[in-house]
């Protein structure tokens, strides 16, 4: 079997079954990503030490298994970037939450992947190592920021890769490159370790090729961390059984299904169009009611709400970056020398313009049109989301309005851009967890749909997913020839 | 039409918490001489990844704070950023608070300029995180003309309590009194040590001065206020307040507008001086944590925390005043912190009169602390001792002075009370022919009143009273005096 | 929705050299231009919010329940050590930054 298409359960049971060497697993992820990388450019380091030293690994759900990190998360003795200039070259001197648990479940951590710089982007075109490619289609971007990690995982690098989602960082690359893509609830994995962007909206989640490899990720990550004030306490249940359970015999009879007035087929491109049309029939055909409802709040006021509330937390998340104790540190000759031209060079114009937002944004004369309005906007869209989860169970939703799209194609234009978050940003101003998968015809472009799931539902989500995979499938692995 | 110039003072002061760790991460806040940033970690050092895990002490000494306070104490309490770039601030932003605080609204007693107590009402009780420290590469170690500084984040994200009083102080001396029981409580509570020199106490001022009409009392006009810094002894808060009167009354008696601005306290040269214009205001951008969640503070914690309140130094100060008949000038000598009271009150428990050693811990034993330094459990006298010495005196077993030398043994030659007794030669009974034999001597050298004792002119036994008096003195009171009046009365026999 | 964009005057030009230097930010002229497009278009979502729909008192919904603060026991981390040793400006065991009062003097002591 070709390990690189080797799902995570797999290569976990085999190697704990000694049926597989874990050094093997690593090796084809080695051997793979040596070879597309010039064209996707998905990695920004790959720890050979670790590769070599994988039959070391614990035993554990993931045994063996190789997986990769986007690199704003800190694995200690790796570098960190965030793909940026001003941390190139950090050595994070400390492990984030989710490396810990990984490393104790027995997964070998390969590397690090490319991203938008300190994730402020979505298109992974403002990496300041050169943008990365979509596997599908390399005239186009795998989306962003977490989009070396969806093209990693899209190409076959590893089964398994993880990133912070804020706003659709996550989800829409997951889109874009055809791959399973979960974001939880806020505050079921702990942030610490990963660099925050905005630290009310930011959540740990995965990139996979099955929901079964989603949910065993979910299960090794999601534990509750002292550390992390925003972790929160409660006992997770069991996702794998759930997702396991409903893979094999179960439905969604009794699942009431909504999908949203607002969200008009107009707006969508029709590649889009039609793999929402496929996902929510298949929902109907396994038994769901599908039933419509109005979000007005929620989908009226979402974009300017979300990007208030990014630019405010984010300005006020990087202004740590002085070149004082780490990092890029400029030639000055005086203290404010050292600011101005280590956060001038460090950061690129992407960046400094999200961070000239938020700094503005915060002064007196408009926190409170800006700020305290989008705080309250932003408790209306989660009140307005319990609500619908009152007469619903789940929410079914394309994840981004169109497919992805070309290299440079928003040059110029970071607000054409930030539309493909359009749908996205929803669960992260509600704290919400959502899971998307490719609804298109594998002959074409990935085109992803998406279920929100009340807080805390990740079990049913997963189930739900394992449902509808059964007649969509796995993600497939990428290659240049479709999607043209 | 006369004029009258009355200063408005309020005080802002930083209280260093009494917790083992930082408010945010597990470091240690024992800074003090330690090796610049070997208390440090992700947390205070603001690495990417990095996030606050609020310490539940502190908390808990700020809400016990705010109760000695007579605050009220806000369940829900939120942490806010409050930005701005210097170099001993790792992340650019303070953790702090700003619009909800730990508390709000209370009230502390000093004893007023009017001779009766006076309310000074306190704004607000809030928790920040400190900043780390800075050392400049001048000689004198100031931060003008420093080419570089050095940087030692030790103390940043120690837990600080700002206090802010309302503008109710009058004078300087009343400054000083706000900060003398402000002190004392914090003391009292466990809340801080309260150090002023150790920078665990920390107090800035802002003042104006008010132009009234002396006659109707009628306000003509408010003065643009000034803060000042810097200021870091009970005895430099009182002197930087009456410069600044001095100053600022000087500048609107010249018809002068003063300006807002931050002032440094020279203690040297007596005199502050501009640090900067506060009209160009930093805009601190302050936005709620996202990373920390509204602070729990239920009844049950409050009940709990009140119980747990030792008697405060006001109730002290009145109870010593009743309860042991002293006056209040050393009633509240005796209350200033919470372990010489307590030394006192266990001399009174080791059966010593309350007055004598009133007086005794007042003197000889804070004189001994002065002295040595160091607190009051490394005193070489605990007061078990002390007060059976003074239990002595009291007794007539031992004269004053007596006592005051076995007492230098006892301090610094570390003897026990037994063994300076004995080194003293004080304190022996001594043996029933010694002490006739010290009758004797001075019946002898009074033969005159021997006469009218036998001849039955000591009615009420004032002169035999008087013999005993001298054989006491001579003996330097370790004889008992009891004794001593049964040998005069057998030897008078024999006569 | 598409958000307004204004001429860029010297007003906005001013704006954003300000806001990029509060924000620490060297900018030349072409840079303070782009912000200052970006600032400006970007404030049309604050038009934008200004006509949703006012109510106050809700809760926060990123806002985690019962979470406990943690006990008061010093701890002491290696991390520290690894960070100082790869500081950009270390003398010692101090971290250096080059004169601190300039033309901006920000002594912003607590």
């Amino acid at each position: 079997m070709n390990l690189s298409s080797m799902t995570a359960a797999k290569i976990a049971s085999d190697v704990r079954g000694g049926a597989l060497l874990a050094s093997d697993a690593a090796a084809a992820f080695l051997k793979l990503s040596d070879e597309l990388e010039p064209a996707l450019n998905a990695l920004l380091h790959i720890d050979k030490g670790r590769v070599e030293k994988a039959d070391g690994a614990r035993r554990g759900d993931l045994s063996g298994v190789p997986v990769l990190m986007d690199d704003g998360l800190c694995v200690r003795g790796m570098p960190t970037t965030c793909a940026s200039r001003m941390l190139e070259g950090w050595v994070a001197p400390y492990d984030s939450a989710a490396v810990e648990l990984l490393e104790a479940s027995g997964a070998v951590i390969c590397g690090k992947c490319n991203m938008d710089e300190f994730s402020v982007g979505c298109s992974t075109e403002s990496s300041a190592f050169g943008a990365a490619s979509n596997p599908h289609d390399t005239e186009r971007t795998p989306g962003g920021s977490a989009g070396g990690c969806a093209a990693a995982v899209a190409a076959g690098y590893a089964p398994l890769a993880f990133a912070s989602d804020t706003g659709g960082s996550l989800l829409q690359p997951a889109s874009f490159c055809g791959v399973y893509g979960l974001r939880p609830t806020y505050g079921l994995v702990s942030r610490w370790g990963a660099t925050s962007l905005a630290p009310s909206m930011d959540q740990l989640g995965v990139f996979s090729r099955t929901v079964e490899d989603a949910a065993i990720a979910l299960s090794v990550v999601s534990r509750p961390d002292p550390r992390d004030e925003t972790s929160d306490r409660r006992e997770r249940p069991d996702y794998v059984a759930s997702c396991r359970s409903a893979a094999g015999e179960g439905n969604l009879a009794g699942k009431r299904i909504a999908i949203v007035t607002e969200v008009k087929s107009e707006s969508l491109s029709s590649d889009v169009a039609e793999a929402f049309e496929r996902v929510v029939s298949l929902c109907g055909k396994e038994g769901a009611e599908i039933i419509e409802l109005s979000l007005p709040v929620s989908f009226t006021y979402s974009m300017p709400c979300f990007q208030m509330l990014l630019a405010a937390e984010a300005g006020s998340s990087l202004a740590r970056f002085d070149g004082i104790r780490y990092g890029l540190s400029a030639e000055a000759d005086s203290l404010a020398a050292l600011y101005l031209n280590s956060r001038a060079a460090g950061f690129g114009m992407e960046a400094k313009r999200t961070i000239a937002a938020g700094t503005y944004i915060l002064g007196s004369e408009r926190y409170e049109d800006c700020y305290l309005r989008a705080s309250s906007v932003r408790s209306m869209i989660a009140r307005e989301f319990a609500d619908a989860f009152m007469k619903c169970d789940l929410i079914v939703l394309p994840t981004t309005p169109s497919v992805a799209f070309r290299k440079g194609e928003y040059d110029g234009d970071p607000f054409g851009m930030c539309r493909s978050q359009a749908f996205t940003i929803q669960a992260s101003l509600a704290s919400l967890p959502s899971l998307t998968m490719n609804g298109a015809d594998r002959a074409g472009l990935p085109a992803g749909v998406q279920f929100i799931a009340p807080k805390w539902g990740e079990a049913g989500l997963l189930a739900a997913a394992s449902v509808i995979e059964r007649s969509i499938g796995p993600a497939q692995i990428a290659t240049q020839e479709r999607g043209r | 039409m006369g004029q009258i110039y009355e200063p408005v003072i309020g005080l802002e002061i930083h209280v260093q918490l009494a917790t083992e760790s930082k408010l945010f991460c597990s470091c240690s806040t024992d800074y003090i001489g330690a090796e610049p940033n070997s208390n440090t970690c992700p947390i205070c050092l603001g690495l990417p990844g990095a996030l606050p895990s609020l310490n539940a002490k502190a908390v808990e000494l700020a809400v016990k704070a705010a109760l000695g306070l007579s605050c009220t104490v806000r369940d829900g309490t939120i942490f806010h950023r409050k930005h701005y770039f210097y170099a001993d601030l790792p992340k650019a932003y303070q953790i702090s608070q700003y619009d909800r605080p730990v508390a709000e609204g209370g009230e502390l007693f000093i004893p007023g300029d009017g001779g009766s107590p006076k309310r000074i009402g306190i704004t607000r009780l809030h928790l920040e995180e400190d900043a780390g420290k800075l050392v400049h590469s001048t000689a004198d170690g100031r931060l003008e003309g420093a080419e570089e500084s050095y940087a030692d984040y030790n103390r940043g994200g120690v837990p600080l309590a700002e206090i802010v009083s309302d503008p109710d102080i009058g004078s300087p001396r009343e400054a000083r009194e706000y900060v003398s029981a402000l002190r004392r409580l914090v003391r009292y509570l466990g809340v801080s040590d309260g150090d002023m020199d150790r920078g665990s106490m920390r107090v800035d001022a802002n003042i104006s001065i008010t132009r009234k009409s002396a006659e109707t009392g009628e306000v003509i006009q408010r003065g643009e206020r000034a803060e000042i810094k810097n200021m870091n002894s009970l005895r430099s808060v009182e002197r930087a307040l009456e410069y600044e009167i001095r100053r600022q009354t000087a500048v609107l008696e010249r018809g002068e507008v003063l300006v807002r601005e931050t002032r440094h306290w020279n203690d040297v040269e007596g005199v502050t001086t501009s640090m900067r214009s506060k009209e160009a205001a930093l805009d601190y951008r302050c936005m709620p944590d996202p990373d920390l969640g509204p602070v729990r503070v239920t009844e049950e914690m409050l009940a709990a925390i009140e119980s747990s309140f030792p008697e405060l130094p006001w109730a002290k100060e009145a109870r010593f005043i009743s309860e042991y008949s002293l006056n209040e000038v050393d009633s509240a000598i005796l209350v200033e912190t919470p372990d010489l009271a307590e030394y006192y009150e266990e001399c009174i428990r080791s059966g010593a009169s309350p007055v004598r050693a009133s007086n005794w811990v007042r003197t000889e034993v804070l004189r001994v602390l002065n002295e040595r330094g160091g607190s009051i459990d490394s005193l070489p006298v605990g007061p078990g001792a002390l007060g059976e010495l003074i239990r002595m005196v009291d007794e007539g077993k031992l004269s004053t002075t007596a006592a005051k030398e076995v007492y230098g043994e006892m301090t610094d030659g570390g003897l026990p009370l037994e063994e300076a007794l004995k080194k003293c030669g004080a304190g022996e009974e001594l043996s029933q022919e010694s002490l006739a034999e010290v009758v004797r001597k001075v019946m002898d050298a009074n033969p005159d009143v021997l006469t009218e004792i036998l001849d039955d002119r000591d009615a009420k036994g004032k002169k035999r009273k008087f013999l005993c008096g001298l054989v006491m003195r001579e003996t330097r009171g370790q004889a008992n005096s009891a004794a001593v009046e049964g040998l005069i009365d057998s030897l008078l026999q024999g006569r | 929705m598409t958000l307004k964009k204004t001429e860029i005057g010297a007003p906005e030009l001013e704006l954003a050299a300000r806001v990029a230097e509060t924000a620490r930010i060297s900018v030349d002229d072409e840079e303070v231009r782009d912000l200052a497009e970006y600032i400006n278009e970007f404030l049309g979502y604050a038009d934008a919010l200004a006509g949703a729909p006012e109510e106050a008192g809700l809760p926060d919904p990123s806002a985690v329940e019962g979470y406990e603060a943690r006990e008061d026991v010093a701890e002491r981390s290696d991390v520290g050590d690894s960070v100082l040793q790869a500081a950009p400006r270390r003398i010692g065991s101090f971290f250096v930054v080059p004169r601190i009062l300039g033309a901006q003097d920000e002594e912003a002591s607590i």
